[in-house]
């Protein structure tokens, strides 16, 4: 009644499934990770239309308007409670550029020399599963 | 002989083993399905709003003429937030044949476009919606046919405010019922 050598012992089928189980779990955390992916998406989305809407916006003042420096603060997207674009912050700057289409030194004060060409700067900033994250939109715009 | 052959409760034990990988295997694979479906259903959410609002941001930046009428901000009610948006096609050569606006809507879910075209009685020369001919009447205006379809699906509404910069404000509904909201705004270059 020897047995036979060809069988599984139990252990042996545990183990396997075992292994079975482990492999198909690390499978599964592939979903968290794309849903976390697919959401970095639709923010960063979200993000470059409102920098769209602020650099529209801000071009639509004009030229001569457009002080050198600070031009709009840090400032929520969306006051409105509830909004699901509140968590945005747009912050505007604009910078007077010289010939080059660089910075000028001073550029970020009026006293720098205007050659008819201003830098737009738009930042949106956001927080993601506590990381803070950013999307720049950078015009140049010329004099009238 | 008994040697070789299983036993009944071998039998049992490998069929219940089976069976549970089965079921295991099974669940796993319905629960793959499941979030790739979500996963899918949120991400063409998603695309389907960054089309129709990068589309619409083209179109009505290169547009002479807007004829829908906005309130200016939320609070405002007078007009009423129409929901829509009609303008003039900013892409055309020759005005008399190829003068159209541009009629965006949203209904049964989706965004959907007609192309219009406006005449005076009695002629084929194609004019602006506000003309008068000669004795004093205005222009008919009419979808032409054919013209309209789908240009994004998923969508709940469409929220437009002002008129330079004019604010869009797009939301996209998921099969989940999961909504998502995309804001921009667009000054007209032409207007």
């Amino acid at each position: 009644m020897a047995r036979s050598a060809q069988a599984f012992t139990l252990v042996e089928v545990l183990i396997a499934i075992t292994l079975f189980a482990v492999g198909m779990l690390s499978v599964l955390q592939i979903f968290p990770i794309n849903r976390r992916f697919l959401t970095q998406s639709a923010l960063a989305t979200q993000a470059a239309f409102l920098a769209q809407e602020q650099m529209e916006t801000v071009q639509s003042v004009g030229y001569a308007a457009l002080t050198p420096g600070t031009y709009q603060p840090a400032t929520a997207a969306s006051s409105v409670a509830g909004d699901p674009l509140s968590i945005f912050t747009e912050q505007t700057t604009v910078t007077l550029v010289d010939g080059n289409w660089q910075n000028s030194s001073t550029g970020g004060s009026t006293s720098a020399t205007d050659v008819g060409l201003k830098r737009i700067t738009v930042l949106v900033t956001w927080n993601e599963r506590a990381i803070s994250r950013q999307y720049s939109l950078s015009a140049i715009f010329n004099a009238p | 002989m008994r040697r070789n052959a299983f036993s009944l409760i071998e039998l049992l034990v490998a069929i219940s083993i089976a069976s549970a990988l089965l079921t295991a295997t099974i669940s796993v694979y319905s629960l793959f399905r499941k979030a790739t479906n979500k996963d899918q259903s949120h991400s063409d959410t998603v695309q389907s709003g960054r089309v129709a609002l990068d589309r619409l941001s083209r179109e009505i930046r290169q547009t002479p003429d807007i004829r829908t009428i906005f309130p200016d901000n939320a609070s405002d009610t007078s007009p009423a937030q129409p929901g829509e948006i009609e303008f003039e096609d900013g892409d055309e050569g020759n005005p008399a044949t190829d003068l159209t606006y541009r009629h965006y809507y949203v209904t049964g879910g989706a965004l959907t476009l007609e192309v219009r075209e406006c005449f005076f009685v009695g002629q084929n020369i194609r004019v602006h919606w506000n003309d008068v001919d000669s004795n004093g009447n205005p222009a008919t205006c009419q979808t032409i046919a054919g013209s309209t379809q789908v240009i994004a699906q998923n969508v709940l509404s469409m929220v437009l405010y002002g008129r330079k910069p004019l604010q869009i404000i797009l939301t996209t509904q998921d099969l989940t019922g999961q909504t998502y909201v995309l804001r921009t705004s667009i000054t007209s270059r032409n207007l």
